[in-house]
């Protein structure tokens, strides 16, 4: 609904403040956001015996089929590895299926996009929202593997939670980012889904750092999604991230909010024509 | 007070050719500058050419031309969903459109589950909804099926559902096509009464349609669109009778 001061639309001005109003829009609608990413979650398994459960499941068979094959290879002991690789498959299945389902954001949503009045990046916090839920069920393997293999967290593993906070809010920019781009050009989607497989096998989720030779160890340098995984994994393991992991995270979110918001402000206008 | 108020806008979609959306496209046109014409202009359809339009408190606008002349982008551009490509919109007081049955149904969530789905599409918070909840209930007389899955309905159940929601709460701005109408008409005197304390309540009404009972039932006032202009704004009577004879009807 419009305030009752009124609110003029038109093809020229006002496009960071309009944007703006979008965004804070959303904030305020959590009811609307929370619930659909919710009745999302459930429609997905509606009808199926293990229900969501099957988002555990699935993260257990992989940590254990790993570990089996990966952890005597790379030379660690198979609890620690185990652990290592959970919370790696924990949060890379969350980035992954944040980056897969972005482009395709506002071209799914066309009818609620062309029938309502609600703002339009509610569509961005609705697929956060559902997969943190995803991610919440996978993550509960987090501190069961972690007292299984008796492996004491730091008192440092705190900084995981802004370190995760941080890796939600650099999700969220590119996700509008991608939404943008996926509505305008429809190769976007493609080159997401076929970028975020080769990232898995560029980035340590299975495989250590140390692992890289040390003339291969710029690759994890120039990959910032080592470094949100980093600033959340290190810390719960009982280590300390890389010194560069933290400046990295923070640098890469800061530029991808600017990009964002700066790109709505330019084009939300024109998302409704694309889609 | 209500106001709305159409400033020379125009609507112009670009028709996105499969080869103009590619990005191969794009990077060559980068490549090669943009001085080399790749392809003639984007061909182009303006749904709405220099529309000029107000409307204050007590009209109620009946929007009248054949299909394709631009009746529901008026709509849509008049509730704020398409940005005008040219001209300004303006909006005092809260909108709501209602396009299409609907909006935010979901088929396997139950009948109650729905009535906050389409609420919150409508933008009406859930601490409100929930006020009027019950009565929904009631005058849907949907019974036990309210706790059932949407998908088990008949379709002239949904219609009554979202009839329902709709209806609940008027906003000073109401902009619909002629679903609405129709399934008032369906349920005779009992919706015709519930659509008259939603239309009453509304400051500023746009209703488009082909029926012309319809526009003389809830409009005092009409506009006739051809291709994307007002060719004719005035008496409603007297566009009816040009736009919709009654031997057509």
């Amino acid at each position: 609904m419009s305030g009752e001061t009124g609110t003029t639309i038109s093809s020229d001005d006002q496009r960071w403040h309009a944007a703006c109003a979008d965004l804070l829009g959303s904030l305020k609608r959590p009811y609307i956001w929370g619930r659909l990413g919710w009745l999302d979650v459930r429609h997905r398994y509606l009808g199926s015996v293990l229900g969501s459960l099957w988002l555990t499941a699935n993260v257990t068979l992989m940590v254990g089929c790993l570990t089996l094959v990966f952890a005597v290879p790379l030379g660690s002991a198979p609890g620690a590895y185990a652990a290592y690789v959970t919370v790696g498959l924990v949060v890379w299945g969350f980035v992954q299926s944040t980056a897969i389902e972005a482009p395709t954001l506002f071209i799914n949503a066309a009818e609620p996009l062309r029938q309502c009045t609600l703002p339009i990046s509610i569509h961005v916090f609705r697929l956060i929202w559902r997969n943190l839920i995803v991610l919440g069920h996978s993550a509960v393997l987090i501190p069961v593997v972690l007292l299984l293999f008796g492996i004491a967290p730091a008192a440092s593993a705190w900084t995981a939670i802004p370190g995760f906070m941080l890796l939600v809010l650099a999700l969220a920019a590119g996700t509008l980012l991608l939404a943008l781009l996926g509505a305008r050009f429809r190769d976007v989607p493609q080159m997401v889904t076929s970028g975020i497989q080769l990232l898995f096998f560029a980035t340590p989720v299975f495989w250590l750092p140390s692992s890289l030779p040390p003339d291969r160890q710029w690759l994890l340098q120039i990959n910032p999604l080592f470094a949100f995984l980093d600033i959340v994994r290190a810390p719960l393991l009982g280590g300390t991230p890389a010194a560069s992991s933290w400046t990295i995270a923070a640098g890469v979110t800061l530029a991808l909010l600017a990009v964002a918001v700066a790109g709505y402000a330019a084009w939300r206008r024109r998302i409704v024509y694309w889609i | 007070m209500a106001r709305l108020v159409l400033d020379g806008v125009s609507v112009t979609f670009p028709i996105y050719h499969a080869s103009a959306r590619s990005m191969r496209r794009f990077a060559l046109k980068g490549a090669l500058g943009r001085r080399i014409r790749m392809e003639p202009r984007m061909p182009s359809v303006a749904a709405l050419s220099e529309v000029d339009l107000q409307l204050q408190d007590g009209d109620r606008l009946a929007v009248v031309g054949a299909n394709g002349s631009g009746k529901t982008t008026l709509l849509r551009t008049a509730a704020g969903i398409y940005p005008p490509t040219a001209g300004r919109v303006r909006l005092v007081g809260s909108v709501t459109p209602l396009l299409g049955l609907g909006t935010g149904l979901n088929l396997a969530a139950t009948g109650l589950e729905n009535i906050f789905l389409m609420g919150m599409h409508l933008d009406i918070p859930p601490s409100r909804l929930k006020t009027v909840v019950d009565e929904i209930v009631d005058w849907t007389q949907l019974g036990p099926f309210i706790g059932t899955p949407l998908r088990t309905y008949s379709a002239g159940m949904i219609v009554r559902l979202a009839f329902a929601v709709s209806t609940a709460f008027p906003p000073d701005i109401l902009v619909m096509d002629e679903w609405l109408g129709v399934a008032d008409a369906e349920f005779r005197a009992k919706g015709y009464e519930r659509m008259a304390g939603f239309v009453n309540g509304a400051r500023i009404t746009l209703l488009a349609s082909h029926h012309r009972s319809l526009l003389e039932t809830w409009c005092n006032r009409a506009i006739l669109l051809e291709e994307g202009r007002i060719i004719a704004d005035g008496a409603l009577e007297t566009i009816l009778d040009r736009a919709l004879p009654k031997d057509a009807t």
